[in-house]
């Protein structure tokens, strides 16, 4: 081939190009050929390099075209050197294509090699659960704070004081009886209910309004069988301002509990008695297992209770320095055994105190 | 709290159905804990009469009864009972019944076929506590009146349906089902009958009554009735109280458990011939004194004690039971009974003293009103005249020295409203009130209502309550439901609220399970777990449940180590938990300190997995807690080894420092604690008090390091007992602040190297944020570090 091509150029006459120009991209289409069946002989990227050098390396077919580059006229140059460089591009294209082919399939097969048992399990999977009391206590937090609530606490061993006096329930109150109490002395309890922060946080703001928290915590009562543990945990919500309203304590509760249980879910208020609020009421949710039918979890009843509520109580109000006339709010506390014994179905208290790993791994 | 329909029916003339009626006590807050028909438990039992008797020739405790029920044909019945006998009228469950205790069928006893069954009271599932002596022995008698073949369940008036209330305290007044059937007539439009009265006139002629202590006794009527005759009950009669839970007695103290249950104020009923001095004296007792009341217990007396005297001698203890020196009998011929007002919180503290609760004592300690003693006198008056039961004087004898107050209430009908979020129209609010029989007088700014309660509603004293009236009768149900328009909160959180929730979370994320144990503690389990402290006096419970719940926790420890000693116990060797809670300490000021504190707890538990072992040891732990700190804090670690312990292992322990500060402990569980809990394996345990690190993690930008930083090696031989403390104490010292980085990648101990030595290797980085660092300059701060380690180390290169 390249003697035919150098003969080619010595019978080329100046300025001829044009017209021998078929003659010439025949000559060099039968080169690329060439250069495709040497390409395809090639079976490994070392092979395919040789092709390289034989085609553009220094004495290849491609540096030899250049050289007579020089040799043709100067009008003849441009068409020259397009000639030669379709030639060249196809070609070379049409290589590294090829190499690049190849050096994909040694790669995979190099991969394939590589390849381990991804069914294996991983290593150091251990996983750990908080406790399902956390769990719902950190959701209720959530929608209380979502709405512009305050998290706050107390403490846990609370003065008689704040854990009845200030809530309206003075010494010989029948209320007390409501609450069987753990003393550690006259003047001091472990706290029966999360309540004794609702005198100890207006305490702390009065006079300025809003009081806007939730405060949850463990809370004592001389109680222990399959529904009381003599600890558990509660969650008061407080808020006072201007303008607070019973119909206001109803949205809450209701955005409450359709927030925790579903938004199919309906409240239910009745009539109740606590000494620190009034008017008072016990909420109930719609069971969700038998849609209201009646079942064995409801009681046939169709209701399930989980809280207890309330208008603040003009005296706990005035007590703690807000003036009645001016100030309303509502309270409101919950038992977190209770709720999350609903929400997961929990059918024994005990199980919550128990902490079998097995039951704990579930949450 | 019982009420039963029947009683209710009695009042409304109707036929009510229970569970209409519960749901109108609902809304009305009074909760029906429960609801039953007191015929549940049986169907088929009939009144028979036992014709004839013989003994079973095959057994000696059987007798076989020839029963007539009232059909054409007699039944065969074998019984074991022996209170039989021929013509007694008995309940006799037929082939077919259903009794307490399963079916009846027909069947054989020895031989001989028995074609259904006589019953004892219990089989009717009737408590053995309303039955006396004779009716509870064997199979009940029934009156030999009745009618053959009559269902038993109509004879006991047990087609009936029972309402447990459970009422709130400030419902006393509903502990009297007149006062219950006045708030159903509140919801629905039934006719409630008028109670009938026996009016008397007040005298002093013969007989004074006379209350030295009128704190403690506002009112104290007596009234005396002639010629009794004791007997029992009509059934009708007996029949309502057995529904309520009483056993019926007599028909005197059938009466005044009656009005009890009716109006809901106690009575008592004294034998007036076994009372001297013609009068009654309410005093208090003598402390020291005893008295045996009517359940034949000698009591203590103390002089906060309330007692009712005859001018000679104590009668009843106020309130609470009466004597058994002044005990109705059945020779007694003339009564005279109480109505009384009594100070609730000394009656509960009489009868808490006592550990005497009655009936009549939980209504008292509730609270009454003194107006309804006399009403509740006149009533039983003329349930004794209803039941002829004896002939009841004219005068009364009623001492009041404190008159009831009723206060006359302003209600304002915008204030409801604003309160309430609604907008009930005055009218309606005046219908409520009307409703609930309060006297009503209306103030010319058309706003407000004067408002008097009814006497028994003591608990109506302000406006507030009465807002809860309106609301309570218009309906919980037609509240609407609004959210707060509020100004906005700027109170700040507590940062120890995320503390505590970041912490749980991390370890969570980590493979720790989060526990939550007692707060209350066995004051024995400190010993168990080591601590040379036996609980502060000034933690304990003075009332606890048990001796084991007796103190409050200093420690997690005990309460985290039982719990993982029961897991342990379920065949559990993956033991990785935690708590976080309030510890206490006792302080001379009011109340104890609360401290928050980080227990955590890992079995070492190692475990062949298909990438080699795993187990858990000190180092884990260790890593845990100084992750866990450089997520919470910028405190500086350090460990210091410390030797006191009991509760850790001395070599394997050792106190945590955070900027120098003493924060807690990490070691190896002493096995001698763990042998306490019947733990076999090793387990390890970290305590951290939180208040440490109750001030948030401070994040400040540095600057990125701007030259290149360059690792070495050096492999050292240092003396066996040689602690990395020491060595990267020299190591920092010697570097001139030029190594940023610092890493053990080998220990090694071995013949090869010698005996009571060890190899280390370090890998250094070295870095000098104002320069590149030349190879020379770093080799010159390496080989420095060397020649100080060998100088103060005794270490040799490698
Ligand atoms: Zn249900």
């Amino acid at each position: 081939m390249l003697e035919k091509i150098k003969k080619f150029f010595e019978n080329l006459e100046t300025d001829s190009l044009e017209k021998q120009s078929n003659f010439l991209k025949n000559l060099l289409n039968q080169a690329k050929e060439e250069g495709k069946a040497d390409i395809a002989k090639g079976n490994t990227v070392d092979d395919l390099k040789t092709v390289q050098t034989k085609y553009f390396g220094k004495k290849g077919l491609v540096p030899d075209l250049m050289r007579y580059m020089g040799k043709v006229s100067n009008k003849d140059k441009p068409l020259l050197g397009k000639i030669i460089h379709e030639f060249k591009t196809d070609l070379e294209n049409h290589l590294n294509q090829i190499i690049a082919d190849i050096e994909k399939a040694e790669n995979n097969a190099k991969l394939e090699a590589e390849k381990i048992d991804i069914t294996l399990p991983g290593t150091n999977t251990k996983i750990g659960h908080k406790h399902p009391l956390t769990i719902v206590e950190d959701q209720i937090k959530e929608i209380f704070t979502n709405i512009g609530y305050t998290v706050v606490e107390g403490y846990e061993i609370e003065e008689d004081y704040y854990n009845f006096e200030r809530l309206n329930i003075p010494k010989d109150h029948p209320a007390r009886e409501m609450q069987d109490t753990f003393y550690l002395n006259e003047d001091v309890v472990l706290r029966t209910h999360t309540s004794p922060v609702q005198a100890r946080i207006m305490d702390k703001l009065c006079p300025t309004l809003p009081v806007k928290v939730i405060a949850p915590g463990k809370v004592f009562r001389r109680d222990d069988d399959a529904t009381h543990s003599p600890m558990f945990h509660q969650i008061e919500g407080l808020i006072v301002d201007k303008n607070i309203t019973f119909a206001d304590l109803k949205g809450t509760l209701l955005h409450l509990v359709q927030s925790v249980f579903g938004e199919e879910r309906e409240i239910r208020l009745r009539p109740s008695f606590f000494p620190f609020t009034e008017p008072s009421a016990e909420v109930d949710v719609s069971c969700g297992n038998c849609n209201q039918e009646g079942c064995r979890v409801c009681g046939y009843t169709g209701w399930l209770e989980i809280l207890g509520s309330g208008m603040v109580h003009p005296k706990v109000l005035e007590m703690a320095g807000y003036d009645p006339k001016e100030v309303s709010g509502f309270a409101f506390g919950l038992g977190i055994e209770r709720i999350a014994m609903l929400k997961y179905g929990i059918d024994d208290m005990r199980l919550l105190f128990d902490n079998d790993l097995r039951f704990l791994e579930q949450f | 709290m019982k009420v039963t329909l029947k009683w209710l029916e009695y009042y409304f003339k109707e036929k009510l159905d229970g569970k209409e009626i519960e749901n109108i006590l609902t809304k009305l807050g009074l909760e029906v804990e429960n609801r039953e028909r007191l015929d549940a438990k049986f169907s088929k039992i009939v009144v028979g009469r036992i014709e004839s008797l013989e003994k079973h020739l095959d057994a000696d405790k059987l007798q076989i009864c020839v029963i007539n029920v009232g059909q054409s044909e007699n039944l065969q019945i074998v019984t074991g009972a022996q209170n039989v006998f021929e013509g007694m009228y008995v309940p006799v469950a037929l082939v077919g019944a259903s009794i307490v205790g399963g079916e009846i069928s027909e069947s054989k006893l020895r031989g001989v076929p028995s074609y259904g069954m006589l019953c004892s009271g219990t089989e009717l599932g009737i408590d053995n506590s309303l039955l006396s002596d004779k009716e509870k022995d064997g199979i009940l008698p029934l009156s030999a009146e009745l009618e053959l073949g009559m269902e038993v369940s109509k004879v006991f008036s047990m087609n009936d349906e029972i309402l447990e209330l459970g009422l709130t305290p400030n419902r006393a007044d509903c502990y009297g089902i007149y006062n219950v059937a006045k708030e159903i007539v509140l919801k629905k439009d039934y006719n409630l009958m008028e109670l009938e009265y026996l009016e008397g006139k007040r005298g002093s002629d013969g007989f004074s009554v006379e209350i030295k202590s009128p704190e403690l006794c506002h009112r104290y009527i007596a009234r005396i009735v002639k010629n009794v005759k004791i007997e029992t009950s009509p059934l009708w009669f007996a029949n309502l109280l057995r529904n309520v839970g009483v056993r019926p007695i007599n028909n005197i103290v059938d009466i005044t458990n009656y009005v009890m249950f009716e109006l809901g104020h106690p009575m008592h009923a004294f034998d007036y011939d076994k009372l001297e001095g013609s009068k009654i004296v309410v005093e208090l007792a003598v402390d020291g004194d005893n008295f045996k009341t009517l359940d034949e217990q000698d009591r203590k007396l103390d002089s906060d004690m309330l007692l009712i005297k005859d001018g000679v001698k104590d009668v009843a203890l106020a309130g609470v039971m009466g004597g058994f020196n002044s005990e109705v009998d059945g020779n007694t011929k003339n009564i005279l009974f109480e109505a009384a007002h009594f100070n609730s919180a000394s009656i509960r503290r009489t009868s808490r003293k006592l550990g005497l609760r009655s009936e009549a004592s939980g209504r008292f300690e509730r609270g009454l009103s003194e107006d309804n003693v006399l009403k509740a006198m006149n009533r039983a008056m003329y349930l004794v005249e209803l039941l002829g039961a004896g002939e009841v004087d004219e005068l009364y004898y009623d001492s009041y020295p404190v008159v009831q107050t009723i206060p006359t209430i302003k209600s304002s009908v915008r204030r409801v409203n604003s309160l309430l979020g609604m907008d009930i129209p005055k009218d309606e609010i005046v219908s409520i009130y009307k409703k609930l029989k309060f006297k009503i007088e209306e103030e010319a700014d058309s706003d407000t209502l004067l408002v008097t309660p009814e006497a028994h509603r003591i608990d109506v004293q302000s406006e507030i309550d009465l807002v809860e009236e309106i609301v309570r009768i218009y309906g919980y149900e037609n509240i609407p439901a609004t959210l707060p328009v509020s100004t906005t909160n700027t109170l700040k959180v507590d940062y120890n609220i995320k503390l505590v929730s970041q912490i749980k979370s991390y370890l969570a994320d980590n493979g720790f399970n989060e526990i939550i144990s007692y707060s209350f503690i066995d004051k024995e389990s400190y010993k168990k777990c080591g601590y040379d402290f036996e609980g502060d006096v000034r933690l304990k419970v003075m009332n606890p449940l048990s001796e084991t719940q007796s103190y409050m926790r200093e420690k997690l420890l005990p309460g985290i180590i039982e719990i993982a000693s029961r897991n342990y116990k379920r065949q559990r060797r993956n033991i990785n938990i935690f708590e976080i809670g309030r510890v206490y300490s006792g302080t001379d000021e009011s109340l104890p300190i609360e401290n928050l504190q980080l227990g955590i707890f890992i079995l070492e538990n190692e475990l062949k997995e298909w990438y080699g072992k795993t187990k858990n040891d000190f180092y884990n732990l260790k890593g845990i807690l100084e992750r866990l700190v450089a997520v919470i804090s910028n405190k500086a670690l350090r460990f210091e080894k410390q030797n006191d312990m009991q509760t850790l292992h001395p070599g394997r322990s050792a106190v945590i420092l955070a900027d120098n500060e003493p924060v807690g402990s990490i070691g190896e569980i002493h096995p001698e604690v763990l042998a306490m809990y019947d733990i076999k394996e090793k387990a390890y345990y970290l305590e951290l008090d939180l208040r440490a690190f109750s001030e948030p993690k401070i994040k400040q930008y540095a600057g990125l390091p701007k030259y290149p930083s360059i690792e070495r090696d050096m492999a050292v031989i240092l003396p066996k007992e040689m602690e990395y403390g020491n060595i990267y104490k020299v190591i920092k010292d010697a570097s001139n602040n030029m190594v940023v980085g610092f890493r053990i990648f080998d220990i090694f101990e071995g013949i090869q190297i010698g005996n009571n030595v060890k190899s280390v290797a370090l890998s250094l980085t070295y870095q000098n944020p104002e320069k590149t660092m030349t190879d020379e300059e770093v080799s010159q701060i390496h080989n420095s570090i060397v020649d100080q380690l060998v100088d103060k180390l005794g270490a040799r290169l490698r």
